[in-house]
């Protein structure tokens, strides 16, 4: 292992990386079905025996090629050059994907930040196709930068994954780092490649969810280049994993950014915004986009609370979208990171359910009308807030309409009606799962 | 009259026993049915823990019809119970007292209890009612032959839990201990939520009684409600449990019920036909009949032919409007006088219940001297929030309700004139229609 500080750099140039890239394109070659082919035809050949099985053996062998192909069938292992892990450094390579939002990102993020705060000598390196590095500046995290695929016009996904493979492979040389730690939701074959036979390295996937046979796309080759699979939890009890794969499980509560104490306090934001102190404040996050179609539920949300003259509105801008439009009034925009932060000074939000949302509003105790997108597939948001309604922590509105909004918002404009879900709110707490597996990591390299 | 228990975590069963001087069929209109009642709670409640006061209440309005000099409760309740029961009961007396055991303890942060049926009444009852009502809905298990309906009921009862209120369904069949099935008592719809008052935390508990069964109105004669017997008597052993009564919409009639649910955010939970499913009234009931003419006068939007046909073709409002008075024949007399339809059906109802001769101005607005009944920690808040729904009368318009009587209509001939040409004129429209 890397205990020793002294073990440098590794160099580009170093006979390592160009040996590695060599093995690579080996490993390619010798997992190709052309390959593979030829080399059961030839084998075929020099021992006749094996001649008379070939009309039975090739098309099964191209039967089980098939198999892999579509992730049902594991690819066979084959014959890797040894990396040495006592030659590894005390350093953590983290690649989080951008998926919708900043969900894998925020994620790894909260995770590296407090792993620099229990071991500053632990090297944490990001390498991301995430735009956003400067919030990694903020943590002092170097980066790495992929654009991802689509920024390119019309980049062939072989010519992409093939970058993603030799970046990581010289990332590897230059860091020889102790772990590698993925957060997406599919796994790039480029990013496999590299992976492969690093058996000095401990491969990690960050996942929420489950792998279920038949729902999950990911084939179960995938899965096993990795020697774990993190799980964080949510708010249902997790479903046991149904396919079967080599990587061990870990799990963990749900992985916030910040902890309470960090939190700036309620005053903070009602000076930097302009918002009387004695205001009610709600912030307002719902996608944005729609602000102009007065039937939109940001639409409808925004002209109930309006109503209510001591209510002032903080609406919450992603810095990956498109910027909303000022609405004056008493209606403000932050655009901060994270915009929990600043949750000490809402009285309430008005927010969808994502994962990190959900967690950080019950976290935090701030009362929430919860509107779930109905929409997001694999992501059941709807399951996820009807914990919290039935425990009395939110209220969710499984249809917006402006009823139905307003019966909701007088509600919880009722300081007893947010008592009682601060209350709620604080019966389902959890320690954060960034502290756990910050721990688990520094144990691990 | 005795009453035993046997409890468990997350379920409750009385025993009624009577014993020689009770009275198993107090009227010819009714008897004592079922005497095992079951009610079954959320897991986490142990029914050992609810105050003996309490469940002595509950017992007391399951029975009290068949009690004759006396009951003996499941549990020995307090001094303060005993003879705060005693001060507004004559005919019985309670037989067993712990002279240690103390009263029920409120502490200033419990919230308002409402017994809630998900109807017009009880959701206006919860639209004027504190944000933090818990609402408890006694959940009758069905036998089989009866024509109501739970599914409306239900999904009422599933609004107001997805609007965030903490919506309490508890199962409970005391309404079989009557024969034929109703509430022995009528605020007995509450034995839920008194059971559970300590567990949900509940100070008071709110009913959805209107001014038409509190003061009166509609009925012969002016009731005056606060010195009657049933908040005297009732209310007075409600107090002494320590769950005392809050009557939010007893100073407003069915128009002002109906006024409020049209205008209150909440209002699109309540469904006033226990008949048909959800948002889809039978519109073969008396309450449908009624809600139809009092809707349209209401939103002062006339009725076309095709739903004056409808309307009249209901065999049980036929039944209703032969009845002198009809069963809240005020609210038919205020929306048919607001009504202009030209129909020989409906000028005949109008006829009937006065329409064209009274207008009754005040009735859809709040009488003022029902404050009284109002829980007092809850008062300004539930005026407040009732001023946003509906004007309040006048003293001119208090002395009107004041000196309501029905009694020279009742005993007009005219009156039966004009009910049996609307009755026959129903009757043949109805088999015209079959
Ligand atoms: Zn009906």
């Amino acid at each position: 292992m890397g205990d020793d500080s002294s073990i440098g750099f590794g160099r580009l140039d170093d006979a390592g990386s160009a040996e590695d890239k060599f093995r690579r394109e080996l490993v390619r070659i010798r997992k190709s079905a052309s390959f593979r082919v030829g080399v059961h035809i030839i084998t075929a050949v020099e021992r006749p025996w094996r001649l008379i099985l070939l009309p039975f053996s090739l098309p099964w062998l191209i039967f089980s090629i098939g198999l892999e192909r579509l992730g049902k069938k594991a690819i066979p292992e084959f014959e890797q050059p040894r990396f040495d892990a006592d030659k590894n450094r005390k350093s953590v390579i983290m690649f989080p994907t951008n998926g919708v939002g900043f969900g894998h990102f925020t994620r790894l993020l909260s995770i590296a930040r407090r792993i620099k705060k229990l071991d500053e000598d632990i090297e944490v390196i990001f390498f991301t196709t995430m735009p956003t590095l400067h919030l990694l500046k903020r943590e002092g995290i170097p980066a790495y930068h992929l654009p991802g695929r689509k920024k390119f016009n019309d980049m062939p996904a072989k010519t992409w994954n093939k970058i993603v493979e030799e970046n990581i492979a010289n990332v590897f040389a230059v860091h020889k780092p102790s772990m590698f730690i993925f957060d997406g939701a599919f796994p790039y074959r480029g990013m496999l490649n590299s992976i492969q036979g690093r058996d000095e390295i401990k491969k990690v996937w960050l996942r929420r969810g489950t792998f279920k046979k038949g729902s999950t796309k990911i084939p179960v080759d995938s899965i096993n280049h990795f020697d774990y699979i993190i799980t964080p939890k949510d708010s249902l009890e997790l479903e046991e994993h149904d396919m079967e794969f080599t990587s061990a499980v870990v799990k963990c509560d749900p992985i916030l950014y910040l902890d309470e104490i960090e939190l700036r306090p309620k005053e903070d934001l009602r000076n930097r915004l302009g918002i009387p102190h004695d205001a009610i404040v709600c912030y307002l996050q719902l996608g944005a986009g729609q602000i102009n179609d007065i039937e939109s539920d940001i639409s409808i949300c925004l002209s109930e609370l309006e109503r209510h003259e001591n209510v002032y509105v903080v609406l919450g801008e992603s810095m990956l979208g498109s910027r909303l439009p000022s609405i004056g009034g008493r209606v403000r925009v932050l655009t901060d990171y994270p915009n929990s932060m600043d949750f000490n000074a809402f009285d309430f939000t008005i927010m969808a359910a994502g994962y990190n949302s959900y967690h950080e509003a019950i976290r935090f105790s701030v009362p929430t009308i919860s509107i779930p997108n109905m929409n997001t597939g694999m992501d059941d948001q709807l399951a996820r807030v009807e914990v919290a309604e039935e425990a009395g922590a939110m209220i969710v509105l499984r249809e917006v309409s402006k009823r139905r909004v307003q019966a909701v918002i007088e509600r919880i404009l009722d300081e007893s009606v947010r008592d009682s879900m601060i209350k709620a709110s604080e019966k389902l707490h959890r320690p954060n799962g960034a502290n756990q597996m910050a721990k688990w990591i520094i144990d691990e390299i | 009259m005795k009453v035993g228990m046997i409890s468990e975590p997350g379920k409750l069963v009385l025993y009624l026993e009577l014993e020689e001087d009770d009275r198993p069929a107090p009227t010819d209109k009714y008897q004592i049915g079922k005497r095992i009642i079951t009610t079954i709670f959320p897991e986490d409640f142990d029914p050992e823990d609810i105050h003996p006061d309490l469940l002595g209440l509950s017992c007391i309005l399951i029975c009290e019809p068949f009690i004759g000099t006396r009951i003996t409760l499941p549990k020995p309740v307090s001094k303060h119970f005993y003879e705060g029961h005693k001060k507004v009961t004559s005919r019985y007396t309670i037989a067993n007292v712990d002279e240690k055991l103390k009263p029920r303890k409120i502490d200033s942060d419990y919230v308002p209890g409402l017994a809630f049926s998900g109807g017009v009444d009880s959701t206006a009852a919860l639209s004027v009612m504190p944000h933090n009502t818990v609402p408890v809905f006694l959940d009758r298990p069905l036998n089989g032959r009866s024509m109501y309906n739970k599914d409306a009921a239900y999904n009422s009862c599933n609004e107001v839990s997805r609007l965030g209120y903490n919506m309490n369904i508890i199962q409970c069949d005391l309404e079989y201990a009557r024969k034929p099935v109703g509430f022995p008592v009528d605020v007995a719809n509450s034995v839920p939520a008194i059971l559970m008052a300590d567990y949900l935390r509940l100070d008071s508990i709110a009913f959805g009684t209107i001014m038409e069964s509190s003061y009166g109105l509609g009925h012969k004669n002016y009731r005056d409600y606060p010195n009657g017997n049933h908040y005297t008597h009732l209310g007075g052993m409600f107090e002494s449990a320590g769950i005392p009564f809050n009557l939010p919409v007893a100073g407003i009639s069915e128009i002002g019920t109906s006024i409020i649910v049209e205008k209150s955010p909440i209002g699109f939970i309540a469904q006033s036909c226990m008949r048909g499913i959800w948002k889809s009234p039978c519109q073969n009931c008396w309450k449908c009949f009624r809600k139809l003419i009092l809707d349209a006068a209401i939103e002062d939007e006339n009725m076309d032919n095709d739903t004056i046909t409808r309307l009249f073709n209901n065999k049980e409002a036929m039944r209703f409007v032969s009845g002198i008075p009809i069963k809240h024949e005020n609210v038919l007399t205020w929306a048919t006088n607001k009504l202009k339809i030209d129909n020989e059906l409906f000028s005949l109802l109008k006829k009937r219940v006065r329409g064209d001769t009274h207008s009754f101005p005040w009735m859809n607005k709040w009488f003022p001297d029902s404050e009284i009944v109002l829980h007092e920690k809850y008062g300004d808040e539930i005026k407040h929030n009732i001023a946003r729904y509906l004007e309040t009368m006048t003293e001119e318009e208090c002395e009107y309700l004041r000196e309501w009587s029905m009694e020279d209509m009742i005993n007009s001939e005219q009156t039966a004139l004009d009910r049996d040409n609307l009755v026959s004129n129903m009757k043949d429209h109805i088999k015209s229609h079959q």
